[in-house]
């Protein structure tokens, strides 16, 4: 692959992490330059919510990001509510209302038949590409190693969706999952997020096709360290 | 002769073999013409049958393979591991028949003994009285014929089976039912459901528990509570139908495919499918685990075949729909949606497959709509809004398209204009509604315009574009609503209320049909205004259009306002249906318990509010309940945060000062208090009880503000008159004591007062007025001067034995006081004196002098115990 589909590739994956990257303020293209024009806390995004202070966080994140973090809870869920018909579906649901975890299975009802195997997988791999670029902005993880990482990221998120509004639609619902939350008042905070990436003019969800060529990913560093 | 002999084939574990050579036996061997014959035939077809399974469970285990029993239908649920299977029901009934064995051997008795060997139908049974082994066998005849038992009637006509209502009957036929059961476990959800409503297994698990393994027991459990019950009437009737083997795979591969193990449960399902291929259960799953496996291609061909055969399975329209869409064949996944719609008219989901089509068929304004109507029936749908996202991007595009060959299209450039609003990109919107002034704007460019301006942070031209919209509209045949409703909203924005509720109403007038917007915002006006009752009305009548949570939110506050706690928090609760309540609201929620006496459930709530940020209103309530639970030192810790000086938490404070012990705080407190509200006579009397309480004359300032607000308290007037004595004010104290004497009551009763009153009319030797008011006193228990005055009322009034008695009670008592002293010794000498000679002698000149002072012994009144927060007015 020449450069410039080199690039374009990791300007691919740098926009899967386009959801948080906007809620911090990023502009597109979204570089490491217009990450720190932002000025977010990436330290303290990294620190207050995954005790993260260096690579070796960073690493151990990424690994249970690839392996799945919300995505197994969803998909645990959707396989178990998968033998039922629509109306059984509904309705079981529905007798579970006054339940724990009402609104994660309410969440997994209403999205799982729409979404491809993967289930909300884009909901960490996405997050994953943000908290890349907040290690590399921190230092933690080089450039070298955070294109490696992107590109590992991008491979998984490539072939589960279709497209970036599958890819889109599987994120959200993801953060619908996590948050718990079923309100109108959060679907439409989290259109809000997805506003810019989906409908803006030029940013890379809209000129990146989602079927881009991507490289065969550089095997990870720390896996040649451990085998050294 | 043995049983196979009888039957006259070969030792078989084929069920239907059996079957067929009992059936051919029958025709010959008449229960009428040969009874004995007839018994032998049945026993051996009976026992025939158990061997058979025997057979054919040793045949399995030998072959490792798949099948059967409670094992397979147990996994149905979901909640097994599929490989775990319970060998309970063959152990069981290798038990029971090595028992029937042992009875038969023991008595001589047939093996199935019973009045039920008839082998026609069940509903031709003579079921009078049956033993529990006759309605087992009832049971297996039922159950071996597959068209008879999926009749859920049939069933039920045998479980009313009156015997059934017995509770011993019961109890000896429930091991029974359930060893049955462990056999014959493939059965529709309402006979399960039937035997349990006998049986009583989900109300009493334990109970159930003893008599079967663990592993059974959740089976049954599961089995009747199971949410994805299969379909039984799809199958073949035919006795040459594995039934009970197909039925197996079926529920093996439905609780693989529940535990995630899709390899697995496609086994199970490409077997049964080799049995029986047009189970629509069967083709369901089946599609339904390709799809998770991401096989699409072969689920797509279980969906067709499904949707081929049975053309109203609403799951199988949809997902072929999908994957239709997917595989971009929009024309006929629409055809498949739309009859997916004419089954269930508005279903979100298929109406989002709806607007997906009409999309990839570029109807994008129909999609729009598709989307709007969904989102009101599914608001929590991301998809949805991100498919309108994408409709609106591809639409603004469509529309600059035009404006490229058409700039003076103005309808084309304020509708692109308003998506580039909705898509946000405000500098695009206003750029696109400003570049070509040659074609003129019409109201609703310059409404549009107005509110990018005002989003722009040019909010003055904003508002000036605004009115000229308004305007314009008037002065020329354009469309006034769209102008008058978005400066109707900006001025509700601006809270100028009025202004706003007219340009709403016009706008109401100018909207055929019902508008929620406009409701909504009228309401907001209503609230700034506080209008409340109105405001309660235009809510309500938004939310029979749309029940959404912030709706109901705002109706909330409303009801709050209005006092209607219990209705406020029935709205607080449909609002936080979907989600943890707003911050905002979370205070008033709290508020709302608070008044209605949930004070867990407010303490709970207000604490959660007080993380969202600082609020006076949320701080005293914190207060009064930290105060309510007897918590004492929080309340105070709440209350010092205060930065505000508020009359109502200073009240709270110095109660928590005073329950802490800390009184001289608590006074400092309570004075404070009366200090920033000089005019409510409830906070004023903190202060004056604690200052009449050590006597301070300041206290009379106090109760001159209070009874100058509120002249009939005689609590208030009673310190008053204590402090007037102890300073020395006899005068305008007994001038206070005329005055309450000439009410026509002196209520309610205050022992002080009744004994200033006495002291009073002492002095003036009224001793006969005296008495009583000088007895109630003491009777109330005051001591020290009431009991000395009371003796001297007593002696001059002739009781001289009671007078003494009380004298000298006062006198040991207090030994040092003068009065007390003298006024004993002086009864005791003249008590020689018979009282009738002493009321002779008595005159206005040779008067009694008794030793007389109040002020040298006050009686300072106790601060009353009334909780600030249960005072009368305390939430007004």
């Amino acid at each position: 692959m020449d450069a410039y589909g080199y690039q374009r590739a990791l300007d691919w994956a740098t926009a899967l992490g386009a959801p948080l990257l906007t809620q911090n303020g990023v502009q597109p293209p979204y570089t490491p330059a217009a990450c720190r024009n932002a000025n977010f806390n990436s330290s303290g995004i990294l620190e207050d919510l995954w005790g993260i202070t260096d690579a070796e966080g960073m690493r151990h994140l990424a690994e249970r990001m690839w392996a799945g973090m919300h995505n197994p809870g969803f998909q645990d869920m959707r396989v178990k509510l998968s033998g039922m018909t629509l109306a059984q579906r509904k309705a079981y649901v529905e007798s579970r209302r006054e339940m724990e975890r009402y609104a994660e299975l309410y969440t997994v009802h209403l999205y799982m038949d729409r979404l491809p195997p993967a289930g909300i997988a884009a909901w960490d791999l996405g997050r994953l590409a943000f908290y890349l670029r907040c290690a590399r902005l921190e230092g933690y993880i080089g450039e070298e190693e955070e294109e490696i990482c992107l590109l590992h990221t991008a491979v998984r998120a490539r072939y589960s969706y279709r497209s970036w509004p599958d890819y889109a639609v599987a994120y959200m619902a993801g953060r619908q999952f996590w948050a718990g939350d079923l309100s109108e008042e959060l679907s439409e905070i989290n259109v809000g997020i997805l506003r810019g990436p989906l409908a803006d003019e030029s940013t890379p969800w809209r000129e990146l096709e989602w079927e881009i060529e991507l490289p065969e990913p550089p095997s990870l560093p720390w896996e040649s360290m451990t085998g050294n | 002769m043995g049983i196979w002999q009888i039957l006259g084939i070969a030792p078989t574990s084929d069920s239907r073999a059996i079957k067929r050579a009992y059936a051919a036996l029958l025709k010959k061997t008449h229960p009428e013409d040969d009874p004995e014959g007839f018994q032998r035939l049945r026993e051996a077809y009976g026992e025939a049958l158990e061997q058979a399974k025997t057979l054919e469970s040793q045949a399995r285990a030998d072959a490792h393979s798949v099948g059967g029993s409670a094992n397979d239908a147990a996994a149905s649920n979901g909640e097994h591991d599929a490989e775990r299977l319970p060998a309970w029901g063959e152990a069981n009934r290798l038990a029971q028949r090595r028992r029937v064995t042992r009875t038969n051997d023991e008595q001589g008795s047939p093996a199935h003994p019973g009045p039920t060997d008839m082998p026609a139908s069940v509903s031709e049974q003579p079921v009078d009285v049956l033993d529990p082994d006759g309605l087992i066998r009832l049971f297996e005849e039922l159950y071996n014929d597959y068209a008879q038992r999926i009749q859920v009637e049939k069933w039920n006509e045998l479980l009313e089976y009156e015997q059934l209502q017995n509770f011993s009957f019961k109890q000896e036929v429930q091991p029974k039912v359930l060893a049955f059961l462990s056999e014959h476990p493939h059965l529709p959800l309402p006979v399960w459901q039937k035997l349990d409503q006998i049986f009583y297994w989900t109300d009493d698990e334990v109970g159930l528990a003893k008599l079967v393994p663990p592993d059974f027991a959740a089976f049954v459990l599961n089995s009747i509570r199971q949410p994805a019950a299969l379909r039984f009437e799809y199958l073949p009737f035919g006795k040459d139908f594995l039934h009970d083997e197909f039925l197996s795979l079926r529920a093996r591969g439905a609780a693989l495919l529940g535990n995630g193990r899709l390899r697995e449960a496609m086994e199970q399902f490409d077997t049964a499918y080799i049995l029986f291929h047009r189970d629509p259960d069967l083709l369901r799953l089946r599609a339904t685990t390709l799809h998770l496996l991401g096989e699409d291609l072969r689920a797509e061909e279980d969906w067709k075949a499904l949707v081929a055969a049975f053309p109203n399975e609403r799951d199988a329209l949809l997902r072929l729909a999908d994957r239709f869409l997917e595989t971009e064949r929009a024309a006929e996944a629409l055809d498949l949606i739309q009859r997916a719609l004419d089954l269930l008219p508005n279903d979100p989901q298929a109406l989002l497959g709806l607007a997906r089509c009409l999309r990839e068929l570029e109807r994008f304004g129909e999609a729009r709509q598709v989307c709007d109507l969904a989102l009101l029936l599914e608001p929590s749908d991301i998809e949805l809004r991100i498919r309108l996202l994408d409709l609106q991007a591809m639409q603004v595009g469509q529309l600059l398209e035009v404006l490229k060959r058409y700039p003076g299209d103005r309808d084309s450039r304020f509708a692109a204009g308003e998506l580039l609003f909705e898509l946000e990109r405000y500098a695009d919107c206003e750029r696109l509604l400003t570049e070509a002034p040659m074609y003129g704007s019409t109201s609703e460019m310059k409404t549009l315009l107005g509110r990018v301006w005002i989003i722009l942070g040019r909010e003055e031209e904003g508002a000036r574009c605004l009115d000229q919209a308004v305007d314009l509209s008037s002065s020329s045949s354009q469309n006034a609503y769209y102008a008058w409703l978005h400066r109707g909203l900006y001025r509700t924005g601006c809270e100028q209320w009025s202004a706003a509720e007219k340009d709403l109403k016009t706008a109401q007038t100018l909207f055929s049909g019902e508008n929620v917007i406009i409701w909504a915002a009228l309401a907001d006006c209503a609230i700034g205004q506080h209008h409340h009752k109105e405001a309660l009305e235009l809510i309500s009548r938004t939310l029979s259009l749309k029940p959404e949570g912030v709706h109901y939110g705002k109706r909330a506050i409303i009801r709050y306002r209005l006092g209607q706690y219990e209705d406020a928090l029935a709205d607080f609760e449909r609002a936080s249906t979907n989600r943890s309540i707003h911050p905002d609201w979370l205070w008033m929620k709290g508020l709302c318990e608070l008044q209605t006496r949930r004070y867990d459930e407010a303490l709970k709530s207000l604490e959660h509010a007080r993380n969202f940020g600082d609020s006076p209103i949320v701080r005293v309530a914190l207060c009064e309940l930290y105060l309510r639970k007897s918590r004492y030192a929080e309340a105070l810790a709440e209350a010092e945060k205060a930065t505000e000086v508020d009359g109502k938490l200073l009240l709270l404070q110095g109660w928590a000062y005073r329950k802490l012990g800390r009184s001289h705080e608590a006074r400092g407190t309570f004075m404070r208090a009366a200090e920033v509200t000089p005019d409510d006579p409830e906070i004023l009397r903190f202060a004056l009880d604690e200052l009449a309480a050590s006597g301070e004359a300041s206290a009379l300032d106090y109760a001159d503000r209070i009874l100058a607000l509120e002249p009939e308290d005689t609590e208030t007037q009673m310190r008053r008159i204590s402090v007037l004595f102890e300073h020395g004010r006899a005068a305008e104290a007994e001038s206070a004591i005329s005055e309450l004497l000439n009410r026509p009551s002196i209520e309610p009763f205050y022992p002080p007062l009744h004994y200033y009153i006495g002291a009073m009319l002492v002095e003036k030797d009224e001793y006969e007025s005296a008495m009583p008011h000088l007895r109630r006193a003491y009777d109330a228990g005051l001591r020290g001067d009431v009991t000395s005055l009371l003796s001297i009322a007593l002696f001059e009034i002739g009781l001289t034995e009671e007078a003494l008695q009380l004298a000298r009670a006062a006198y040991e008592e207090n030994p040092s006081h003068p009065d007390y002293k003298s006024r004993l010794e002086k009864m005791e000498g003249r008590s020689s004196i018979p009282s009738s000679l002493r009321q002779l002698m008595r005159s206005p000149s040779r008067r009694e002098s008794w030793p007389f002072s109040m002020k040298l012994r006050p009686i300072r009144i106790e601060p009353r115990d009334v909780r600030p927060y249960e005072m009368e007015g305390w939430n007004r």
